[in-house]
């Protein structure tokens, strides 16, 4: 046998050991390296998933239930009251309303109309989203703990309010791998809201990896710059001369492993030749020009401008083509303590067309089936103005206790509503679906079961649901 | 040709490794003839699968059973025989519901897990307290045959393991290996050509001790040092959260550089970062020190509920001093009792009631200059002897001046006379009906000059000039002067004048009634100087500037003219003051210094105490607005001790327990993190966790030796690394032969050398150094070098600073100087596994992935060091054929052998004709990164080593210490 055929068997158990263990799933052999991923190793998927992958749809900044999902005429009966202190029930305020004495009971200006077979209301600033109202679940029931941007959205990503923990991405690489083995398993995209003026922060641990090893963490593709960090070649060096440069880093990489026989070498080689496949693969998927036209009429002519969330949305549909397992958008501006009037139309401007267009193109495909879409933000807003209650620029604080979100696709049943609140979208009244939960929907529609993906790190075995999570039946179809 | 790559079958393999190594580890294991010890093997089983309802916590503890103590044994366990135990028939039961742990739990044991505790029982099912906390006592080194390989204790234990496993040690790496891992570990940067030559050469028997000891007295060796001890402190230049903007903490940076480089015992650096602000008399630098437990995150969103972060910021000191110190994880006890160790929710809050009473409020503004109390100026030495010396020279001129007591000349500054002063607005309709106007001789009074102004007033009326570009300063002794003429006719009830610093019109002097209203009587905002002077004729008005409160320094850049009824008529007016010796000019010059070294000061975040001290409750579920009824007072957790006598119950004795013999922990955490720097895994692999669910140790008397030795060589970290380092078993050839890979892939029996992949900074730090571009300067402010572009402004708040690149020497500073930002931290080091510094990280990962070459291939850092490095070849070399070999000797540490200097070279000369084919992009090359490129040098020449330089740097071997 010469060298290079027993190479090819090594870089084969190599490759084969790669995957392995990028994800605990592939199989048993990861023990060979780590005997302790045996005791953690539960076999995902954990039964038939309904989705291979998601698409998370991030609004961040909270974008309100009044305006959007969930109709409450007597709020609008009731519009001018003022709320008083009993109606709280103990509830935690922001710093930016505790001291505001006169709460009064705000409704929307925005009108609801009723779309689609399931006769689902919407507000008039989601027309698109009503074209396939009947492809979407909406929970109306979703509550969170936090109060604050940074812990909720913290706590929306990686279920838990404070940093270190991975996020839901890096858990869903961990648990299933990629399938695309010149792209990542886990990637991001950001866009920046037409409201600006509201664009609350984001951090690179809502993609992190936490205590996961970090080749989970989310890689982000970016509209400024490299799509992918450092992915061009520096001026001079042109794509052949890069070829030759790693050629002969391989073969120096070659003879070192002979030397020492460290299988870490091998996997060096794989990994440099896969970023020299991703200077071409992350481009060409990048490059949305050859397009049809009629691609760009359905996600609206934003799409053509990168970094716009339109953009996004096509790139998130030409990633899942290509077996990205799991795909985060998060789209700012969502902040409304004022201005609603003029910043929710632009917001839905954004969103509207584009989030119903990745359903459609999806399924046109056949690929909505295996595909989990998830809508929201970390928290809702309150029933009352922050502020005076001025109708040409009216906005709402933060509210914990219930909001709205949608989910579409593999394994959700659509056309249907969830959970139900009360007059004045203050409390859950029916089906309250904590973000746990919604965690564990998520994995369960990946076919994990939440309570087995898990990891060992400081002495416990961290999930991401923690200690809590239900699947919501209710949606699933 | 020979084999050179095994092909392996798993399943055999696999059975081979834990028929061969089963004993060693705690884990699901097949066990051989070995005793079964019940700290090793049984309770790791108990913990992790049974104490969830069987252990430590009270409050979900099922069927009132407890597994964590001794009791149970006398409860459900017939020693001896398995068939009579409770424990076993349950475990065993043919029954599914009856079966525990239950099914639905996913803790089933294994049949190994069984076994074991069937074999435990039958061996008598004995009975020890978890490990780690019986205080090490320091056991007899083994007495083995092989004296030849073995230099001193640490090898003994090794060998001792070795050779029960049937394994022999490898034989000693080749020097240049040895040099280029010992200069990583010490000072984690490769050896320079000099080093390499003067180690090559030296062939007696100390030349490798020699070494070490250069190493570990360079200045290199505290930031080395320090590298590690960033992470565990959670070190960064942000306040993290949602604004993330800017702090100032590397004075407490810089602080633990120069503990480490003057080797300060880690039991004082232990206190002074604990507890240094309690110390009798504490010096500044103790203070500082106390930054370790300041590094924590803050909070800055508008809406946030200050307690709420106060206890998370509280939560964050216990949770990072217990990993860091204790190698436990206190965090879990925080809402309910510990699942797996002996520390109870009450034991938690006594523990947090040490770090309850700083200060502090848990929110920053969203500002940049907001430092959160409490905080302390830090100078710089550098700074510090600067201030120092202009102190004593502004003492000596002090003296000097005062003693030369002669009087002195007046200088007269006059600002308006005939005409405003230019570039100023003035405002003439100040109220009173009628606006001002410039008036002449002969139908006027007129004092210099040709004209005067004029104005006519019912009640009060005003006319100023303001906003003057070129100001007016205001000295030492300065009177303020204007010339006024009150017609005898018509005489107002009050006059007064008006100055304006540019930040207020809050300097007021006036004369006659008290009618205008502006400003406090008798402040200086409404000083009465005198009553009105004579009308008729022209009369000087002066006023002390101090007494307006206008001190020296200040500019006036407005001047108003006010009176109450009546035609008042004004002249000349401005300042006067003493001219200045020049001895007080001299005086004012340090001065001027001085005000501005100190405003450059940094301040640094330190601990504090509250008093009154604040009250600490358990909060029931961890939450901060459920305080519950019972107060609770500072204290240990009882597993781990009792509180020394004589000691205070504060930090400061909590720090003084923790180095003391009494604490069985800190020692062996120690130890075990230094040993990690060198080996890459611990004794202990879970370096942050001794407790129940941590790993077993490797060599759990060799961590006892070691953690002896560090306590009785006075904490003396310096000796401990070289005690490490010098030991044979660290200066192994790290060689994987297809057996050792077979048998103990982890290479946790350290049969061969250590290898392992560079830290991020290390990694940057290499390139920098090797190219000759590294700026070796210790501390200070952290530098922002090279990142891509936009990268902030894609995340941050609306109006939070975006990234603003450095220039010249900050680009080239050691990647520990580098600004680190939380929500985005320097992205060329995260891929590189560098953390985001919000939590405590005491090991990092080694991932190998795709964005890690990507950063290697392109990053502007690496491909102008390369530049650097091509020039430096260059120059130093006469003939390619040298210069490839030092090329490659200075990216890995060794020449390179015949088949690749042949490769090195072949590929060199395709490079030479390839770029002279292509001078453009030869050029384009030599543009990535700032610094120029020397053009004494051919481009083609320039073009081709900068590629065979990157293409070398992106080798495993260059990112790894072999």
């Amino acid at each position: 046998m010469t060298t290079e055929e027993n190479a090819a068997i090594f870089e084969t158990r190599r490759q084969f050991l790669g995957r392995a263990s990028a994800g605990i799933g592939s199989a048993a052999f990861a023990s060979i390296l780590n005997p302790r991923l045996l005791s953690a190793s539960g076999g995902f998927p954990n039964f038939a998933p309904k989705a291979k992958r998601v698409i998370y749809l991030f609004q961040n900044g909270a974008p309100s239930q009044f305006e959007l999902f969930d109709n409450k005429p007597e709020v609008v009966r009731r519009h001018g009251d003022p709320l008083d202190h009993s109606f709280f029930q103990g509830q935690r305020l922001t710093g930016m309303t505790s001291g505001q004495k006169d709460k009064r009971i705000c409704k929307s200006i925005f009108q609801f109309k009723q779309h689609g077979q399931s006769g689902i209301e919407l507000g008039e600033t989601l027309p698109y989203l009503g074209k396939v109202v009947d492809e979407i679940a909406i929970v109306r029931s979703m509550q969170t703990e936090a109060i604050n941007h940074d812990p909720a959205v913290t706590f929306f990503q990686t279920g838990f309010q404070q940093a270190g923990r991975p996020s839901a991405g890096a858990w869903a690489s961990y648990g299933l791998g990629s399938e695309n083995s010149d792209l990542p398993a886990f990637v991001v995209m950001l866009s920046q809201g037409s409201a600006k003026r509201n664009s609350q922060a984001l951090y690179s641990r809502l993609w992190g990896s936490g205590f996961l090893p970090s080749e989970h963490q989310g890689v982000q593709f970016r509209s400024i710059g490299d799509p992918v960090l450092y992915l061009a070649n520096p001026k001079g060096i042109s794509s052949a001369r890069r070829r030759r440069m790693l050629d002969l880093g391989k073969e120096l990489n070659r003879r070192h492993h002979e030397k020492l026989g460290d299988p870490e070498i091998v996997t060096r080689i794989q990994q440099a030749e896969m970023a020299y496949r991703m200077q071409a693969s992350v481009p060409e998927l990048m490059d949305t020009k050859s397009e049809p036209d009629n691609t760009f009429a359905l996600y609206g002519e934003n799409a053509r401008k990168p970094g716009t969330f339109a953009a996004n949305c096509l790139l998130a549909r030409r990633l899942a083509e290509r077996g990205v397992r799991f795909i985060q958008l998060y789209h700012r501006g969502w902040d409304h303590h004022s201005d609603t009037p003029r910043d929710m139309p632009l917001q839905c401007g954004d969103i509207d067309q584009p989030s119903a267009a990745l359903i459609s193109d999806l399924k046109q495909r056949g690929m909505l089936d295996e595909t989990l879409i998830i809508w929201g933000g970390e928290f809702g807003r309150t029933v009352y103005a922050q502020g005076g209650l001025n109708m040409d620029k009216y906005g709402r604080d933060h509210h914990p206790r219930c909001f709205s979100m949608w989910l579409a696709g593999g394994g959700i049943k659509g056309g249907t509503t969830y959970g139900t609140t009360d007059d004045f979208s203050f409390n859950i009244i029916k089906d309250p679906v904590p973000v746990y939960d919604l965690h564990a929907t998520m994995l369960n529609c990946l076919g994990i079961d939440h309570e087995k993906l898990t990891f060992k790190f400081q002495g416990r075995h961290y999930r991401l649901t923690d200690v809590h999570g239900n699947v919501v039946k209710g949606l699933l179809a | 040709m020979a084999l050179i790559f095994p092909v392996f079958d798993f399943r055999f393999y696999f059975l081979v490794y834990f028929c061969l190594l089963g004993f060693f580890f705690n884990s699901a294991t097949v066990f051989s003839e070995v005793d079964v010890e019940y700290d090793r093997d049984v309770r790791s089983i108990l913990s992790d699968k049974c104490f969830e309802c069987h252990g430590p916590d009270a409050i979900n503890r099922k069927a009132d059973l407890r597994l964590d103590t001794a009791d149970f044994i006398s409860e459900i366990v017939a020693p001896g025989q398995p068939a009579l135990s409770d424990l076993f028939l349950r475990i065993t039961n043919s029954d599914a519901s009856e079966r525990m742990p239950p099914l639905d739990s996913g803790n089933a044991l294994s049949s190994a897990e069984v076994a074991t505790l069937k074999r435990w029982i039958e061996q008598g099912a004995r009975w020890k307290k978890h490990w780690s906390f019986i205080s090490p006592k320091r056991p007899p080194s083994p007495y083995l045959k092989d004296r030849g390989w073995s230099s001193g204790a640490i090898d003994q234990f090794v060998l001792a393991k070795l050779q029960s496993a049937g394994l022999q040690p490898s034989s000693q790496a080749d020097k240049e290996t040895l040099l280029r891992r010992v200069s990583f570990d010490l000072t984690g940067l490769s050896p320079s050509l000099v080093e390499i030559d003067a180690f090559i050469s030296d062939s007696s028997p100390r030349a490798f001790e020699k070494v070490v000891d250069r190493l570990l007295a360079s200045p290199r060796y505290g930031e080395r040092m320090a590298l590690n001890w960033l992470d565990a402190a959670r070190y960064a230049d942000s306040h993290g959260y949602s604004l993330d903007r800017r702090r100032v903490m590397w004075p407490w940076r810089d602080w633990v550089i120069e503990a480490f480089n003057k080797n300060l015992s880690y039991d004082q650096f232990v206190i002074e970062q604990l507890a240094g602000d309690l110390l009798p008399e504490a010096t500044l630098a103790q203070k500082v020190a106390t930054g370790f437990n300041r590094n924590h995150s803050i909070q800055s969103e508008g809406g946030v509920i200050d307690e709420e972060y106060r206890v998370e910021t509280v939560v964050d000191r216990v949770e990072t001093t217990s990993a860091v110190f204790l190698g436990l994880t206190f965090g879990c006890a925080r809402c309910h009792d510990h699942k797996y160790d002996p520390i109870s929710q009450e034991e938690f809050y006594a523990f947090y009631a040490l770090f309850n009473n700083v200060p502090e409020r848990a929110h920053v503004g969203n500002s940049d200059k907001q430092a959160d109390q409490p905080f302390l100026k830090a100078p710089s030495v550098l700074q510090y002897e600067q201030l120092a010396k202009l102190r004593i020279n502004e003492k000596q001129l002090v003296t000097k001046i005062d003693d030369n007591l002669l009087p002195h000349e007046m200088t007269e500054k006059v600002w308006i006379d005939d005409n405003f002063p230019e570039g100023v607005d003035a405002l003439g309709n100040g109220g009173g009906g009628e606006v001002f106007e410039f008036v002449n001789r002969p139908d006027h009074p007129v004092y210099s000059g040709n004209r005067s102004h004029r104005r006519s007033s019912q009640g009060r009326g005003q006319h100023l000039v303001q906003n003057a570009k070129v100001g007016l300063s205001i000295n030492d002794n300065t009177t303020l002067f204007s010339y006024v003429y009150l017609d005898p006719n018509n005489p107002p009830k009050q006059i007064m004048l008006q100055w304006n610093d540019s930040k207020s019109w809050e300097h007021r002097a006036y004369w006659g009634e008290g009618k205008i209203e502006w400003g406090q009587e008798n402040t200086s905002s409404r000083k009465k100087i005198g009553p009105l002077p004579k009308t008729g004729e022209w009369v000087r008005l002066e006023v002390e500037a101090k007494k307006v409160g206008l001190d020296a320094g200040t500019k006036i850049t407005g001047w108003a003219f006010t009176q109450f009824d009546g035609t008042v008529y004004w002249d000349r007016s401005g300042l006067i003051y003493p001219q200045k010796s020049k001895k007080e000019k001299q005086l004012d010059a340090i001065r001027d210094k001085l005000t501005k070294l100190e405003e450059q000061v940094p301040t640094t975040m330190v601990m504090g105490e509250k008093s009154p001290p604040r009250k600490t409750f358990v909060l029931n579920r961890g939450q901060y607005d459920q305080p519950g009824e019972v107060e609770v007072n500072v204290g240990l957790p009882s597993a781990l001790g009792r509180w020394p006598i004589n000691v205070p119950r504060n930090r400061l004795g909590f720090a003084k327990w923790l180095v003391s013999r009494g604490n069985p922990l800190t020692a062996r955490v120690t130890v075990n993190r230094l040993w990690q720097m060198h080996f890459g895994a611990g004794i202990v692999t879970s370096s942050e966790d001794f407790g129940a669910q941590g790993e077993w140790p490797t060599h759990p008397d060799l961590l006892d030796w070691l953690a002896d030795e560090l306590i009785v060589t006075d904490w003396n970290l310096k000796a401990m690394h070289k005690q490490i380092v010098m030991s044979s078993t660290y200066q192994q050839t790290s060689r994987v032969t297809p057996r050792l890979l077979e048998v103990d892939p982890m290479n946790r029996l350290l049969a061969r050398g250590p290898r392992f992949r560079l830290s991020a900074e290390m990694i940057r730090d290499h390139a920098l150094s090797a190219s000759g571009l590294m700026v070796d300067r210790i501390g200070g402010e952290s530098v922002k070098p090279y990142q891509p572009p936009g990268l902030w402004g894609e995340v941050v708040f609306t109006n939070v600073p975006r990234f603003q690149q450095d220039h010249g020497e900050k680009l080239y500073r050691r990647s520990m100087y580098t600004y680190w930002k939380r929500s985005v931290p320097p992205p060329n080091m995260q891929v590189f596994d560098a953390p985001s510094r919000e939590v405590c990280v005491l090991k990092r990962p080694s991932t190998n992935t795709p964005l890690a070459a990507l950063v290697l291939m392109n990053d502007p850092t690496f491909i102008e060091t390369s530049r650097k490095l091509a020039e430096r070849v260059l120059r130093e070399s006469e003939t390619n054929s040298i210069r490839v070999d030092s090329l490659y000797l200075l990216i890995c540490g060794r020449k390179p052998k015949p088949m690749e200097h042949r490769l090195l070279l072949g590929a060199l000369n395709d490079m030479l004709i390839d770029f002279r084919a292509d001078r453009s992009s030869a050029a384009d090359l030599m543009t990535v990164g700032e610094s120029d490129y020397d053009r004494s040098f051919d481009l083609v020449d320039l073009a081709a080593f900068t590629s065979l330089a990157n293409a070398v740097f992106c080798t495993d071997e260059a990112i790894t210490r072999n």
